[in-house]
């Protein structure tokens, strides 16, 4: 008896890691980067969008450089459905290649950075530092953002799906592998949720940034993040003392309660 | 749900269905009685026997079978699909075709060369013509809308000519072909392959999956609608009480209660949405997907050819 609870506690503990294992390296796109779907819209992204932005004449313009057919444009947007006001499916995969593709790039070389060197001797980047990477990875496509927040923002299956679940795995990279601390309570969310919304703010910046190379972006990232942080540090405050008082309260009552 | 369509793809047949049914039963009777001694085999395909509906059948007698089912309901088709599916399965189809978003856009050089399979009625090759027309003017792709049954064909003719449109016009042709092997169709010659709730009716759907992936162009996409798993347990409930009053309006309406009976009974047999991709998959193509329709009525299911 005590054998078959131990195997099924063992099986409920220790499940089989290749159960797990992401099928597609850039998750959650269905491809790889030797598909022919990486191929196009790579392209797509890289020499046509900064021109066209994010729609379908980008794509056409990048089936036509690599001389494929309009077949492939269905083929790009089997994953999506059309959203709200009409925005063809292919260009919100169009949309999901750029917000992944780009979130890896910032952790590409992390990685790799933090498989070859000593756990002790490591240094992360500060997040400020990565929250810039990926700002300055915007910079390609930074005409058309106000066109690509609001295909994100469009209420809808896309917005649920993917923009928001994208955008929360964005932060969560962000303070993984920068050298922020973590914690393991509430604040692990409100956390995600600040970065988040400085992140979007910061683009919303750059959609209407006309200063030379974006700098006024880069000082507004860097001032949201800083009250990012020092919002961080009102709420551990605050924390802390309403722990302390707590405490305080009962140890209080129970010396009232023995003396009487 | 479109439970006409279920009869779609069958073999040709002037017989009527209780006349043509009186055979293949006595065969299906041997076989059942063979199989009794091994195991259930209603789900097993081997090479002798399938299934048509909850009954298991020679492989060979299936096709005839189909055939006759779709051949009775050839008629009333339009109305029983709204009838059943309460005008829902016109949803599905409008979503269907816009997901798909097919099309020649205006600056892409080659036009786009389409087959819908047991697609007999035209309306989703219709659809997507019109679809493509409108909204990339596109007036040059290509369409055959391919069905083993003649009688279904002759009725997307006949709403063609109704319509005015798509009839007698070079862009569209009505070929009698089994999915299955697609003879007269040449491999690798066409962007995007539909097959709108006929595939659970092929004898072997493995080899109608392979044979989607054999006429496709690389960078085609497969693109199929068919019934599903409902997944939420209180409506799967209503939608199982729902499928035995369908043989009855079957039979009130159309005035044929069996091939009503066979479609509810092919629905359940179809195979779950997770096995289903991965036969698409098994067939060659890649970044394989499905999205559930009406809580998992009907689901779209899709792959690519790379």
């Amino acid at each position: 008896m005590s054998r078959i609870a131990r195997s099924i506690s063992r099986r409920l503990y220790h499940p089989n890691a290749l159960e797990h294992q992401a099928k597609f390296p850039l998750f959650p796109l269905t491809y790889g980067s030797d598909s022919l779907q990486y191929k196009v819209l790579n392209n797509t992204l890289k020499n046509h969008v900064p021109e066209h932005g994010f729609n379908e004449r980008a794509i056409v313009a990048s089936l036509n450089e690599l001389e494929l057919g309009s077949s492939v444009l269905s083929a790009l947007g089997s994953d999506n459905s059309p959203s709200f006001l009409n925005v063809a499916p292919s260009v919100l995969e169009l949309v999901k290649f750029h917000l992944v593709t780009k979130r890896y790039a910032i952790t590409q070389e992390l990685d790799s950075e933090l498989a070859n060197s000593d756990t002790a001797t490591y240094n992360a980047p500060a997040l400020k530092t990565l929250f810039q990477r990926r700002l300055e990875l915007n910079k390609p496509v930074a005409p058309h953002l106000s066109q690509l927040l609001s295909i994100l923002s469009i209420p809808g299956e896309f917005l649920v799906k993917s923009a928001l679940p994208e955008l929360h795995r964005l932060s969560d990279d962000m303070v993984y592998y920068s050298n922020e601390t973590d914690s393991p309570d509430f604040a692990w969310y409100s956390k995600r949720v600040a970065i988040s919304s400085a992140f979007v703010s910061s683009e919303l910046f750059m959609a209407q940034d006309k200063s030379p190379d974006y700098g006024q972006t880069f000082e507004f990232a860097a001032e949201k993040l800083d009250r990012v942080t020092r919002l961080g540090q009102y709420y551990t405050n605050t924390e802390e003392y309403l722990w302390y008082t707590l405490l305080m309260s009962i140890n209080l009552a129970k010396s009232q309660l023995t003396r009487c | 749900m479109a439970f006409t369509e279920l009869l779609k793809n069958s073999g040709k047949l002037t017989s009527s269905l209780k006349v043509s049914l009186s055979k293949p039963l006595i065969g299906y009777r041997c076989v059942r009685a063979l199989h009794s001694t091994s195991n259930l085999g209603v789900q097993e395909e081997n090479l002798e026997t399938t299934h048509f509906g909850s009954r298991t059948v020679p492989k060979s007698e299936k096709e005839k079978l189909v055939g006759t089912v779709f051949s009775s309901v050839a008629s009333k088709y339009d109305v029983m699909n709204d009838v059943m599916s309460m005008g829902v399965h016109r949803l599905w189809k409008d979503h269907f075709i816009n997901k798909l978003d097919a099309g020649k856009r205006p600056n892409s050089k080659e036009p786009l060369h389409f087959i819908d399979v047991a697609g007999g009625s035209g309306d989703i090759a219709f659809g997507l013509l019109d679809h493509a027309e409108h909204k990339f003017h596109d007036k040059e792709s290509d369409m055959h809308i391919v069905d083993i049954n003649a009688d279904m064909l002759k009725e997307g003719e006949k709403r063609a000519m109704n319509q005015g449109k798509y009839f007698n016009d070079p862009r569209v042709k009505f070929l009698v072909q089994n999915g299955e092997t697609l003879d007269e169709i040449e491999s690798n010659s066409k962007d995007v392959y539909t097959v709108s709730f006929g595939i659970r009716n092929f004898t072997n759907i493995q080899a109608g999956l392979n044979t989607a992936y054999r006429v496709l162009k690389p960078g085609g996409i497969f693109y199929c609608l068919e019934f599903s798993k409902v997944n939420n347990p209180i409506v799967d409930t209503v939608y199982q009480q729902w499928s035995k009053v369908l043989p009855v309006m079957g039979s009130l309406v159309a005035n044929d209660y069996d091939s009503y009976q066979y479609l509810v009974e092919s629905i359940q047999k179809f195979p779950e949405p997770e096995t289903f991709k991965g036969m698409i998959e098994k067939a060659g193509f890649q970044s394989a997907g499905y999205e559930p329709l009406t809580f998992g009525v009907c689901a779209i299911h899709w792959g690519i050819k790379t």
